[in-house]
């Protein structure tokens, strides 16, 4: 999933974007409110991570702007402040969830699970689509119940098919799933890894639509 | 609105209507008596003989003088009684204000009511009520503190933490040693914060300063050499420029006000030259830190001296206290503190003005 990451601290940026990128996740950071805005403006991201004492513009105003915008993207929330009345004020805002600093690197990941979990209509927690079931809190993959090895970009494209199964998703959206500011983007790598996972999970797990991109059919293959 | 009365006015008022009241109690009595020994007398005429007269005439006049001691025997006590209440009643704002002033804690320091005081106490509590609004500021500032420093190591300890987890979670031995370097980092700088901290509300907390007469040159070049060092890492250079000044002040806290101008110039400021120089302007010494940096906003010139107030384009290395403690230290000498842009327009130029020693305020008078 590609997350935005919003945090004018570097060294906790820093560790955020490393560690988002541990599990997974394509990881922008900016560190301004302005940034903000402008990232979520150009990029369509999964979720975003924000901090709310940020310079140049306040994190609850762009919080408040993206909201305005009827953008649904789940956004948690990190602050330093611990009273009721801040949190109050974040949630009121627009916020889905919400960590009070210092904070584990693991429930933040849980938490975003759970955020992406719900913004894609799977009560869930566990993603399955025919005889594949993907597990986002372990990152393990099933096949007809036997685990399957993949690699993180792998892994990513198949959790993005699979959030929304029956979706088809453009070739272009999965890149934008994939890949962060700065990553290297191959010509046709969406296509080898499309053409990895069919060799791993089976030919008829991820159907091509020509002109349209790929799908996760939701039960599987008819045969 | 009641027009405020002197507590003099009260009680002298009070005390002639009682002594009034008594009077006139009194009068009331002995004309009474006065009327049934006369109507006595014309009841029963004396007879004409001389003699007899002067005794009937005594005997009345004697009969007078007893019934007049009688009502004084009761309008003393009466006095006393009415005067008791009087000045009782006269001192009842004083006891008002002695409750409403036992009532005052820490936590509850709202202004005493004004309004139908006695003159002679109205003074007391309107400097009272200043006092009062002081000390809420005081405890305010002190509350507004704590809870900024709380979230201001917060984010310094998430960072900790995040990296250290990264840094378990890693398969990656470059991503760990880069993990476990901000660790190290971190560390300093939060030592960098808690030392701020601790310098900050020390300041707060001392009032009392050990004042001398304080050379700023030396001061300079001691702080200067201290931060050479750091100058070659951030390739800039420092320049004391020639002049001197005798302040009357505190020869830490000047250094320390000192190496938080020049810090800040170097953390902060991002030029490659930081000019520190010390001239006279009338009475007072003033000391001029200045870089060719990338300068500050003209908006957020009021920002800067707040406390944990980092610029947006600046890196988040600091405390965001270096001013804070650089206009404490001036308002503890009575100095003021500037900020401006150089004359060249590059960077930023923050200039301290301090009152000067005794001996060189003459000296400049005379020259």
């Amino acid at each position: 999933m590609r997350i935005l990451l919003v945090e004018d601290d570097a060294l906790l940026g820093d560790a955020l974007q490393v560690g988002l990128r541990q599990t997974d996740h394509a990881v922008d950071w900016v560190r301004d409110g302005v940034g903000a805005e402008t990232a979520l403006a150009a990029e369509d991201y999964a979720a975003v991570v924000l901090d709310l004492g940020l310079p140049r513009m306040d994190g609850l105003d762009v919080l408040r702007h993206l909201r305005a915008k009827k953008k649904t993207l789940p956004v948690l929330i990190l602050t330093a402040r611990d009273t009721v009345d801040d949190r109050i004020r974040g949630l009121d805002a627009g916020a889905d969830d919400y960590l009070v600093k210092p904070f584990d690197l693991g429930e933040l990941n849980a938490r975003l699970r759970a955020l992406l979990r719900r913004a894609g209509g799977q009560p869930s927690p566990v993603l399955a689509a025919g005889d594949v079931t993907l597990d986002p809190a372990t990152r393990r993959v099933e096949c007809k119940g036997r685990e399957v090895e993949l690699s993180a970009k792998e892994y990513a494209l198949l959790h993005a098919l699979m959030q929304q199964p029956g979706r088809a998703l453009s070739r272009a959206q999965l890149e934008q799933h994939l890949y962060a500011w700065g990553d290297e983007i191959g010509s046709n790598t969406v296509e080898v890894y499309i053409h990895h996972l069919r060799r791993k999970l089976g030919a008829d797990v991820i159907r091509t639509l020509r002109g349209i991109g790929y799908v996760v059919a939701k039960s599987g293959s008819p045969s | 609105m009641k027009r405020p009365i002197s507590l003099r006015t009260r009680l002298v008022g009070l005390t002639l209507m009682a002594v009034a009241l008594v009077w006139l109690l009194t009068a009331f009595v002995t004309w009474r008596e006065a009327r049934h020994e006369l109507e006595e007398l014309l009841a029963h005429p004396p007879s004409t003989t001389a003699a007899h007269f002067a005794k009937e005439r005594n005997e009345v006049a004697g009969e007078i003088a007893g019934q007049l001691l009688k009502p004084m025997l009761f309008a003393l006590p009466a006095l006393a009684l009415l005067l008791v209440i009087a000045i009782g009643f006269a001192l009842t704002p004083l006891h008002r204000l002695a409750r409403d002033v036992a009532a005052r804690t820490p936590d509850r320091l709202d202004p005493l009511p004004t309004e139908s005081l006695p003159t002679e106490v109205a003074p007391l509590v309107i400097r009272l009520n200043s006092l009062f609004a002081d000390i809420m500021r005081a405890l305010e500032n002190e509350r507004r503190f704590t809870a900024d420093a709380a979230h201001e190591l917060r984010t310094p300890l998430a960072a900790l933490k995040a990296q250290a987890q990264v840094a378990l979670a890693s398969v990656d031995a470059a991503e760990r040693q880069h993990a476990l370097t901000q660790i190290l980092v971190g560390c300093d700088r939060a030592t960098h914060l808690v030392a701020q901290l601790l310098t900050l509300a020390r300041l707060d907390a001392n009032t009392q300063l050990q004042m001398h007469d304080v050379a700023l040159r030396p001061i300079a070049e001691e702080v200067l050499a201290m931060s050479a060092g750091e100058a070659i890492e951030h390739h800039c250079d420092l320049v004391l420029h020639d002049g001197d000044a005798h302040v009357r002040g505190d020869a830490m806290l000047l250094q320390a006000l000192l190496r938080n101008l020049v810090d800040n110039a170097l953390r902060h400021g991002g030029g490659t030259q930081i000019d520190v120089s010390i001239t006279r302007h009338e009475d007072r010494a003033v000391l001029t830190v200045s870089d060719n940096g990338r300068g500050i906003a003209k908006d957020e010139y009021s920002h800067v001296q707040q406390r944990f107030y980092r610029s947006a384009s600046a890196d988040s290395s600091g405390s965001g206290l270096g001013l804070s403690i650089v206009r404490r230290i001036t308002e503890l000498h009575g100095g003021t503190l500037k900020i401006c842009a150089p004359t060249s327009g590059e960077g930023v130029s923050l200039a301290v003005a301090l009152p000067l020693a005794a001996g060189m305020r003459a000296e400049s008078a005379a020259g």
